[in-house]
């Protein structure tokens, strides 16, 4: 299954995505896909290299599906995780 | 209400110098993740789903004015606009930046507010009646008690590191609006037969993967021994606590695996003890921390108010409010104001900052400076006279605040599940928006019937205790919902038991129709509320109901 490589970014929190310059992007859209678990070891290890240059925390796999050019993550915690909670909040929700 | 002394403003200020320093040291790369990730904790700090999540104490429940304006400020500059109130009366932003936490734990402490013992394996915030001080049930206002525990935890030497987090809560009415007997310790204030007040103690109370009820250990405590039967408590707890295993590592199990008669005999054999002397409360001392919590003064006035019955009798959304809203006060005249943060399809316990100005205006001008948090999820204006009662509705009215629905069905508890949380396994809030939108038309005539939703099995949105429980699981990678049914927090306390098998996302807010319509033909007539006739009637007929179209 595609896989992806996620964390937090260490700063702010934010969920970011390794991106296919080695750069940590936001959009899962954007991120670099590997072809299965065992490439994504690669990925994991350019995180762990980020994590010791306390650039991002907490590095995993996602798995991930391409289905008519667009990506989405497979578990519902993950496709939650990238595209942010799945209700109206803030001031959003009393509008 | 309680004001830091010199001691408790530079404790505060240490602790934020502190925290400063060390997020400094962890964004500079000298602390690693591993080392931080324990003092981040320790000051409130998580790492959730999205973004870091801060949780700040409200203790007992307790905010003044300026207090929730600083609230509001924090919600604007820091975070997104808004903040959500907890199960347990605190407030969690959910997007703070950590370089942005120390500035905020500063900000904080400039109105005597922090989030030390918010997480972690120590004595957290205390929590208490929503009511207190101003209930006209009560026996004697919880929160000086509350303080003196809360002073006596915060940082404890020698219950810092316990087993597990540890939870106490004080009630001072006979109704129990405090959930104690589902706590680590409950105290329950009481008047004994030769009309003394003390506390009768509950040991081993806890929900999470392992829903228990609390054990009577005590019937009646001096409220001098209140810190030294407390430190009994979890001396005992910490020495035989275990750690080998995080799920197991509660009073709750400890209490459960021993026996409660077993705990309550190495409790008073420490308290027997007497190992630390200088901890049994002068009255002086008692007095001293009472007098931050006296009655305001609060002038005489008319248990009739020609206004406020005036607009009652004219305008019905006004007499909805008051009728689920406003309950009786301990001085005539005057009512305690519940301000539901359940707006129907709402998020429970998300309130924007315009909305917090809102209450803490209202709460200066109207409730003598006082706002209160339940654990339930709601805000209380705690001493607002009944014919100040209409301007109150108008300005919550026109704020959103203004739904008239405590204690009803769309006044739903629900943890922040999979759409914020790191360890949640389905979603809570948009169950919650749904059964409240389903229900809105009839709820007044179901009436009253508590609704806890948790997106997973630790239970946050204390589902053990609802009415009609709601459990969030994953199954296969789909959300699942479990149902429970008679549970409840008072001093009645039970555990709901589990119906049967779980339904699909589509099926949970049918499912919970079915159970309401059920209600609705056994009861009793309209003062059989759900968990009564639940009571009488048994499982059998909700499970069928339920079942039969499978």
């Amino acid at each position: 299954m595609l896989q992806v490589v996620s964390a937090n970014r260490l700063v702010d929190g934010t969920v970011v995505y390794l991106g296919p310059q080695d750069h940590w992007v936001e959009r899962l859209e954007a991120a670099a896909v590997f072809a299965n678990e065992a490439e994504c070891e690669t990925g994991l290890e350019k995180a762990r290299a980020a994590v010791a240059a306390n650039l991002i925390v907490d590095p995993f796999a996602v798995a991930v599906v391409e289905e008519a050019g667009v990506r989405r993550a497979v578990s519902m915690r993950d496709a939650i995780r990238a595209l942010g909670p799945s209700i109206a909040y803030g001031t959003a929700e009393r509008r | 209400m309680y004001r830091y002394d010199e001691f408790d403003a530079a404790f505060v200020a240490e602790r934020v110098a502190q925290f400063k320093d060390q997020v400094a040291r962890r964004l500079a790369g000298e602390l690693t993740d591993e080392q931080f990730r324990p003092l981040r904790l320790q000051n409130g700090v998580y790492l959730q789903l999205h973004a870091y999540m801060l949780r700040i104490a409200v203790p007992y429940g307790t905010l003044a004015s300026r207090q929730m304006r600083m609230l509001a400020h924090i919600a604007r500059r820091y975070d997104r606009g808004y903040g959500h109130f907890t199960t347990r009366q605190n407030i969690q932003f959910n997007w703070p930046a950590l370089a942005d936490c120390p500035a905020i734990l500063s900000e904080l402490a400039s109105v005597e507010m922090h989030a030390i013992q918010t997480s972690g394996n120590n004595i957290r915030n205390v929590t208490a009646d929503q009511f207190a001080g101003a209930a006209a049930d009560e026996i004697e206002d919880p929160r000086p008690y509350c303080e003196i525990l809360r002073q006596w935890s915060s940082l404890h030497p020698e219950f810092s590191f316990l087993p597990r987090k540890f939870k106490i809560a004080v009630t001072g009415a006979a109704r129990d609006r405090a959930a104690i007997q589902v706590h680590d310790i409950g105290y329950h204030i009481v008047r004994n037969a030769a009309g003394e007040i003390g506390f009768t103690c509950y040991v081993g109370g806890g929900l999470g993967r392992t829903p228990l009820i609390g054990h009577k250990i005590r019937d009646f405590l001096p409220k001098a021994d209140l810190l030294a039967y407390t430190a009994a408590v979890v001396r005992i707890y910490n020495l035989e606590g275990r750690r080998d295993n995080k799920f197991k590592a509660r009073i709750k199990i400890l209490v459960h695996d021993k026996g409660a008669g077993a705990i309550r005999a190495e409790v008073e054999e420490e308290f027997a003890r007497n190992p630390e002397p200088a901890i049994r409360l002068p009255q002086k001392e008692i007095d001293r921390i009472r007098a931050y919590f006296a009655l305001p003064a609060l002038p005489p006035r008319s248990s009739h108010s020609a206004g406020f019955a005036a607009r009652r009798a004219k305008d019905p959304a006004f007499a909805r409010f008051v009728e689920r809203n406003v309950v009786a006060h301990k001085v005539e005249g005057y009512g305690i104001v519940t301000v539901s943060l359940k707006p129907i399809g709402g998020i429970p316990g998300d309130i924007t900052a315009e909305q917090m100005d809102a209450v803490a205006d209202l709460a200066e001008r109207y409730s003598h400076d006082e706002v209160r948090v339940a654990h339930e999820q709601n805000l209380v204006l705690p001493h607002v006279a009944l014919d100040d009662l209409p301007a109150v509705f108008d300005r919550l009215s026109e704020t959103g605040l203004a739904t008239a629905n405590v204690g009803l069905v769309t006044d739903i508890i629900a943890c922040p599940g999979l759409d914020y949380c790191g360890l949640a396994t389905a979603r809570s809030i948009p169950v919650a928006q749904r059964i409240s939108e389903r229900f809105e038309a009839r709820s007044r005539e179901i009436g009253e019937l508590k609704i806890n939703i948790s997106g997973c099995i630790n239970a946050c949105g204390h589902h053990h205790v609802g009415h009609i429980g709601i459990l969030g699981l994953e199954k296969k990678g789909v959300e699942s919902y479990q149902i429970t049914l008679g549970g409840s927090a008072d001093e009645n306390c039970a555990i709901g038991e589990v119906v049967g098998p779980g339904f699909s996302s589509e099926e949970i807010v049918d499912a919970v129709e079915t159970l309401v319509d059920t209600y609705l033909k056994v009861r009793n007539g309209k003062d059989e509320d759900f968990l009564a006739a639940y009571r009488r009637v048994g499982m059998a007929p909700f499970k069928e109901a339920l079942y039969e179209r499978a």
